[in-house]
């Protein structure tokens, strides 16, 4: 299903930028026009696209991949062009921005952020025009650990049943209609082959699913491949060698099974429903070229998913 | 390592998430028990594995001893007990509110509206504004000699310490009673701001809002106090900073980068850990003629390229290392920790880590 706006999240450290870029990449290769936000800081998404130096909300072209651009949205400052549009500031826009009663409010107000960060992704995707059509044909958002990721995904809907009226109440509706729309937007979920980065996710499928979001691909990633059968029995072979190379080669071995098998134990804890993807374990130096290799298997996982 | 285990009064974890902090913090708890000192460990994270692993069915917001059979059991006699605390934010927000509040009928009327009860866990810097509530108040109780914090897995590692000075200007300049009262705002354009915000917000929720606001306001003075309190203590004599990282190139510029970070903001970064290095392997061995005597060709595939793996993460994680001791102070210890065999039993796992942390020397040392 070709959906315009996929959103990647997971516990930290398990490559979750590295997915989001791989996905960015893939479907920018189908010959569609891919924005790749990272929501929050400039970190890894824009660490592995950006061949340059980003300021927040500034939009570059990824100079090795025609058709990608990458951003990241930082709080208020990134958000300011989309507020002041929306609330019809106009010329006073800046002296309202640099206000301090502005700033509390954006600063502190609760979920504020979050929703507007959430009004400008919409704003991307569906208002902002080239021609006649929309200007990005799909949005590939890293939205960072479960936590961040989840409260800005549930804060449209949170913000509707809060703000009972009102410009924010419309706006918030319209944003929680596109996120919960599985025809438009799918969450990916990624994990590494361990119990906590797989337990998080379980739990982090099912937020998604008690808060209405469509559930896209669940990606395991830097699995390892199982070892052969009669393992043990090598291991045992090469620690008899009484050898360096053959202890050294013991020690590898031992240490992959013991990977491979806790890999296999923390698989059993996944949901059932979920539809897995499994992503090698590589070792690049290079996120870019690791992103570039993985391209093809997540483009698949994520366009198949239901 | 050992000198800020046995000075620090307070230990603060950084790094990007997924990197450990959490067992870091826990490690340095075990080798600060080890050397007499009464010391806590509290963490952010709903880290049921940190519980589980210090042999505790679950962490409370007030400190709790790991049991002595768990320790015997794992082969650690430690001279004094050591205790582990987790966040629960929103019991802390209920019990800052009820310590704070002027009256009971004001926390009352917080506790019970209903945009505080939906949003208070939520606003910006809220877990990390709690997280800071709970660190002092662990300090100043006296229980301890030693407090280990391990900061939330914020989108930034930094959140944590510009906490106090992101809430400093909602709380200083008014900005509470003005959006409480927004026609009673000082100036034009504070008024055409508030009636924004107003008409933006809607009918019946402001009045929901302005009571928010307007309990809120009552707590203000507490809540600035206990903000710049919670900055001092972060920057005093006394306090520790260790920066959690991954042996990964790709994330040095942020290690770097983070550690400039601190100290910008007077952080007193005391050492970085690089967790997690893989046991390295010699490259130069010859292995192929022992891979040869293997019979069977899937197992002799497998374990080539297990080798082969090993030797790449042994040589990337060298180079990234070489590359850290170059962007960080030549004075800061930067100590890798070596990843345990993953079926070590977790309590064993964490002694482990912490005999690495006391005992492993600096990489800066090593290259100086």
């Amino acid at each position: 299903m070709a959906r315009a706006l996929h959103v990647v999240t997971g516990k930290g450290g398990v490559g979750k930028s590295t997915v989001a870029a791989a996905l960015a990449i893939g479907l920018a290769g189908t010959g569609r026009r891919v924005l790749a936000i990272e929501l929050g800081h400039a970190a890894g998404l824009c660490r592995t696209l950006a061949t340059r130096p980003m300021a927040p909300g500034a939009i570059a072209p990824v100079l090795t991949t025609p058709g990608l651009a990458v951003a990241y949205f930082d709080g208020a400052v990134a958000l300011a062009e989309y507020l002041t549009r929306r609330m019809r500031l106009g010329r006073l826009g800046r002296a309202v921005m640099a206000h301090p009663l502005y700033r509390g409010f954006v600063a502190a107000a609760p979920g504020v952020q979050a929703l507007l960060a959430m009004g400008k992704i919409r704003d991307e995707l569906v208002l902002q025009r080239l021609g006649d059509g929309p200007r990005w044909d799909a949005l590939v958002v890293d939205a960072g650990a479960s936590g961040h990721a989840l409260e800005h995904l549930r804060m449209p809907a949170a913000a509707a049943a809060t703000f009972t009226g009102g410009l924010v109440h419309r706006e918030a509706e319209v944003n929680a209609r596109l996120l919960a729309d599985p025809a438009v937007t799918a969450v990916h979920v990624v994990a590494t082959p361990e119990d906590l980065p797989i337990a998080e996710a379980t739990q982090v499928i099912a937020t998604l699913r008690a808060l209405g979001l469509p559930i896209g691909a669940l990606f395991v990633n830097q699995c390892r491949p199982a070892p052969p059968a009669g393992v043990d029995a090598m291991i045992a072979a090469l620690g008899a060698r009484g050898d360096a190379p053959g202890a050294a080669l013991a020690a590898v071995a031992r240490r992959a099974a013991i990977a491979a098998a806790e890999q296999e134990a923390a698989l059993v804890g996944l949901p059932a429903a979920a539809a897995v993807t499994r992503l090698p374990r590589r070792w690049l130096a290079d996120d870019a070229a690791l992103a570039r290799s993985l391209a093809p298997a997540v483009l698949a996982a994520a366009e198949a998913a239901p | 390592m050992i000198g800020v285990l046995e000075r620090s009064r307070l230990i603060v974890t950084v790094g990007t998430g997924g990197v450990g902090k959490t067992t870091i913090a826990a490690a340095l708890g075990i080798a600060a028990a080890r050397r007499g000192r009464r010391a806590l460990v509290l963490t952010i994270d709903p880290a049921r594995a940190l519980a589980g692993a210090l042999g505790l069915t679950g962490l409370a917001a007030e400190g709790e001893p790991v049991p002595a059979a768990a320790l015997t059991a794992a082969g650690l006699h430690l001279p004094v007990p050591l205790d582990a605390a987790m966040l629960d934010q929103r019991a802390a927000w209920d019990a800052f509110v009820r310590r704070h509040a002027p009256t009971p009928a004001h926390a009352a009327a917080l506790l019970g509206n209903r945009i505080y009860q939906a949003l208070s866990t939520s606003f910006a810097g809220s877990t990390e504004y709690m997280a800071l509530e709970e660190m002092s108040r662990h300090v100043d109780s006296g229980r301890y000699d030693l407090v280990i914090v391990d900061t939330p897995p914020a989108a930034h590692a930094l959140d944590f310490v510009s906490a106090p000075d992101r809430i400093a200007p909602l709380v200083e300049r008014g900005v509470v009673a003005a959006l409480a009262r927004p026609a009673g705002a000082a100036g034009a354009l504070a008024r055409f701001v508030a009636r924004r915000i107003e008409g933006a917000a809607g009918g019946r929720t402001l009045g929901e809002l302005a009571t928010f606001f307007a309990a809120l306001e009552a707590l203000v003075d507490a809540a600035a106090a206990r903000a710049r309190h919670a900055r001092a203590m972060l920057r005093a004599p006394g306090t520790a900073f260790v920066l959690v990282a991954a042996p990964r190139a790709s994330l040095l510029a942020e290690t770097g980068a983070l550690a400039a970070q601190l100290a910008a903001a007077a952080a007193p970064l005391a050492a970085v850990i690089v967790n997690r290095a893989q046991p390295p392997v010699d490259a130069a061995l010859a292995v192929a003629p022992t891979l040869a005597t293997i019979a069977d060709a899937a197992a002799r595939t497998w374990l080539a390229e297990r080798w082969d793996d090993a030797v790449a993460a042994t040589a990337a994680e060298r180079a990234a290392l070489a590359r850290l001791a170059e962007v960080v102070p030549a004075s800061l210890p930067v100590v890798a920790v070596t990843e345990l065999p993953r079926d070590l039993q977790p309590l064993r796992a964490l002694g482990a880590i912490s005999d690495q942390l006391a005992t492993t020397p600096s990489v800066t040392a090593i290259h100086a």
